[in-house]
């Protein structure tokens, strides 16, 4: 019983943060994903390619 | 004292990055510039006492406001107080790159003149006298050689020495800046006056070049000879082919591959049997159990488990693109891109779709025309992206054992022809006749520098990270619950709710061979994002196996999956499925960036239901036609 | 003559710029009345041409380098 609960709440803080990050990069519109960007050397979201 | 801001400008391809990386170590934060979704980068570092800010601004040729970065450049520049603004110039490329400086000093921003790449500089015979060139500016010159602790030494003893103040414009510059207000008065026309400026800042920097530049006959250079192969000639198509082919060998055969077969088993297996001991040896609620064992670390660690190909994968793309390639590979498939619809320089974001259709389709913003991008930005969600990537692997390493890697690079094939076919067909109907263009600088070839290669990686990698452990996270809860509730509680999975959504949507494909609620669940998941169609599969086939453990370690977690899978799909209906994935509805987020990037819901729903709809026929005549053949 | 015609290895000085949605753009890279350029090669199947102007190296199709007037210079 006493184990039930301590996972369970470690599941619900551990869904909280997650729940929040996903909606925190909804309101503001960004994302975690990225990709192989050939066109720069800058983060994830500066890509151009060149000229 | 107070901090210390910089900010670091420049051209593309001259090492600035690296500088920054150099110069503030890990200390980055990275944010949004205002109203646009490009990257914001500050570093911080304290040196001589002096706490530093350095922002590092994008890299742009010139800052004529032409793009959004070039709009964030100027922009940052004019509105903020800056102690100092370096500017990072490529020695060995130096009259192109003094055309930003030039406009630069225009403005009478306090510039620091890096020159960077000195050893490609006297590399190729091109030698510049620091003490002249900082008399002919009137500005502070310091020279670097990227990477190297001396060279950001140098910069940071100039960063924290008050020797700025003693630099004013020399008179050339003062000369040429009347000239530019007196042509900026003169009432000609923007585009005339634009005209007028480059050859003004051309003039000076002429000026400047005969003064305190040595250009020494070097002849052709090594990266000349190279492109004579490379970029030039009958091998350049196939020697690109063979890259390409290359970067695949290493994700899916020689490196990745073998990684992510090891940590499957660490998961899937090992740490999943840890896990299910331990929580019942505890105590925990049989309910419990499940919801952790079969839901969350089978979901997740389906996700998980892919890591190493998508680390490999965009190892090799941030490596060649710091070898100076990419350019080359739009300057052969230019002509080719261009009978597609295309531009050659489409393909440096297309190729940014095999990592995520997200970045790729906000690469598209930096083709010149409305056309290129328009097209560019509706076809990159066909492509293998790390996401889709995962489902390949998996069911060809479960249905296709003998030929996984070239079934693998069929979808990847499939993606591309798709991607073609339908640009070819939106540039004959929707944007018939709007014009491309193209103008592409061919940078030397460099030996990229690994760390920033690794940093540039672990920046793209990372996110794939961060949505296994937040959203893939978060849906493989939902799906547990889904997967073992109705709404009158508990229930076997065949009358559970995600049974009952599956079942529906199963329907669809009753002709393409994988009608089962399964495979409908994955397919109605992988909206969300693509890797919860694994994620979903590994809920869904995993759960209640256990015992079906085979001796060989090694072969565990596939030949368990394979158990339960092998009567849902024939090698047919597998080939379908994936035909079907590979080309089906964009996640959320793609279509979230399609909405930006293409400006309207109109383009959303566009894209949603065209890409279903060409999916479902497409897997359906492969399906049928299969079957006509006998397989 | 115009840069469309420039083979392999020749050295051509710019004359004009012709009208063009990529004008201003050449000029910003350095294509300037006056400059200097040499024809470096073409792509495989013949378009685009790449030409080495101030010490670097630049792309463009053929339909836009028909647009320059160049002359011979060696």
């Amino acid at each position: 019983m006493m184990a039930t609960l301590l996972v369970g709440l470690l599941l619900l803080v551990a869904l909280y943060f997650a729940l929040r990050h996903v909606v925190r990069n909804l309101r503001e519109g960004k994302e975690d994903c990225c990709g192989g960007c050939p066109g720069c050397h800058g983060g994830c979201n500066s890509c151009h390619p060149h000229a | 004292m107070s901090t210390l801001a910089v900010a670091l400008t420049g051209n593309p391809n001259t090492g600035k990055s690296t500088i920054f990386n150099e110069l503030t170590g890990a200390r980055q934060k990275i944010g949004n510039w205002p109203g646009v979704t490009v990257d914001k980068k500050v570093g911080y570092t304290r040196y001589k006492d002096r706490a530093i800010s350095v922002v590092d601004l994008p890299g742009t040729y010139s800052v004529n406001a032409r793009s959004p970065e070039e709009k964030i450049v100027m922009d940052f520049l004019l509105n903020n107080k800056l102690d100092l603004v370096v500017d990072v110039v490529d020695s060995s490329n130096i009259e192109r790159n003094l055309f930003l400086t030039v406009q630069l000093l225009e403005q009478g921003i306090p510039l620091l003149i890096d020159l960077n790449m000195q050893d490609d500089a006297k590399r190729r015979g091109i030698r510049i006298d620091t003490k002249k060139f900082e008399q002919v500016l009137g500005m502070p010159v310091v020279e670097t050689v990227g990477r190297s602790k001396k060279s950001t030494r140098r910069l940071l003893d100039v960063f924290t020495s008050t020797v700025m103040a003693q630099y004013e414009p020399s008179n050339l510059v003062k000369e040429h800046i009347r000239k530019v207000e007196a042509i900026r008065a003169n009432g000609r026309s923007e585009a005339e006056q634009q005209e007028e400026l480059a050859e003004a800042r051309y003039a000076l920097i002429d000026k400047v070049m005969d003064y305190a530049v040595d250009i020494g006959n070097v002849g052709p250079s090594r990266s000349e000879k190279i492109d004579h192969y490379l970029a030039n000639g009958a091998l350049a198509l196939p020697i690109f082919l063979l890259i390409l082919y290359g970067v695949f060998q290493i994700t899916f055969t020689w490196i990745g591959q073998p990684i992510a077969d090891f940590l499957d088993d660490a998961i899937n297996t090992d740490f999943l049997d840890f896990m299910t001991g331990f929580l019942t040896e505890a105590g925990v609620a049989d309910w419990l159990v499940s919801l952790v064992c079969d839901g969350i670390i089978a979901g997740v660690g389906a996700v998980l488990t892919f890591v190493p190909l998508i680390f490999v994968l965009f190892f090799c793309l941030s490596f060649l693109d710091g070898t100076g390639y990419m350019a080359r590979i739009a300057f052969i498939m230019d002509p080719i891109m261009r009978r597609c619809g295309l531009t050659g320089k489409g393909i440096m974001p297309l190729m940014m779709g095999f990592g995520c259709g997200v970045p790729a389709i906000m690469g598209a913003r930096a083709l010149d025309s409305e056309k290129d991008r328009m097209v560019s930005i509706l076809i990159t969600p066909f492509l293998t992206c790390g996401a889709k990537l995962p489902i390949m692997a998996l069911f060809a390493a479960m249905f296709f054992p003998d030929n996984a890697a070239n079934i693998v690079f069929a979808m990847y094939i499939l993606g591309v022809v798709m991607a073609i076919i339908v640009a070819k067909g939106l540039g004959a109907t929707m944007f018939k006749d709007k014009g491309s263009t193209f103008l592409l600088e061919l940078p030397p070839y460099r030996m990229p520098d690994m760390k920033s290669v690794l940093l540039e990686t672990w920046d793209k990698g990372k996110g794939y990270l961060v949505k296994a452990g937040t959203i893939i996270f978060a849906a493989s809860v939902l799906l547990w619950v889904m997967s073992n509730y109705n709404f009158s509680g508990p229930c076997e999975i065949e009358d559970s709710i995600l049974a009952t959504l599956g079942d529906w949507m199963s329907k669809l494909f009753t002709l393409q061979g994988f009608d089962t609620w399964e495979a409908g669940a994955a397919i109605l998941s992988g909206i969300m994002a693509k890797e919860t169609v694994v994620a979903t599969i590994g809920i869904l086939y995993g759960a209640g196996d256990v015992s079906t453990e085979a001796e060989d370690a090694a072969d565990t977690a596939s030949t368990m999956m394979q158990t339960s899978m092998a009567t849902a799909f024939t090698s047919l209906s597998a080939f379908a499925f994936m035909v079907f994935s590979q080309l089906y509805t964009p996640c959320v987020t793609a279509l979230g960036t399609i909405k930006k990037e293409a400006g309207g819901w109109k383009w959303v729903g566009f894209s949603a239901v065209y890409q279903f709809a060409i999916a479902w026929v497409v897997s359906l005549l492969v399906y049928q036609v299969g079957r006509l053949l006998g397989f | 003559m115009t840069l469309k015609d420039g083979k392999t290895g020749m050295k051509v000085k710019v004359l004009e710029i012709g009208d063009s949605a990529l004008k201003n753009r050449l000029m910003t890279m350095g294509l300037i009345p006056g400059t200097q350029v040499k024809v470096l090669r073409s792509a495989p199947l013949g378009d685009p041409i790449a030409i080495g102007i101030r010490s670097y190296n630049l792309a463009l199709r053929r339909e836009d380098a028909a647009k320059i007037q160049v002359a011979q210079v060696g």
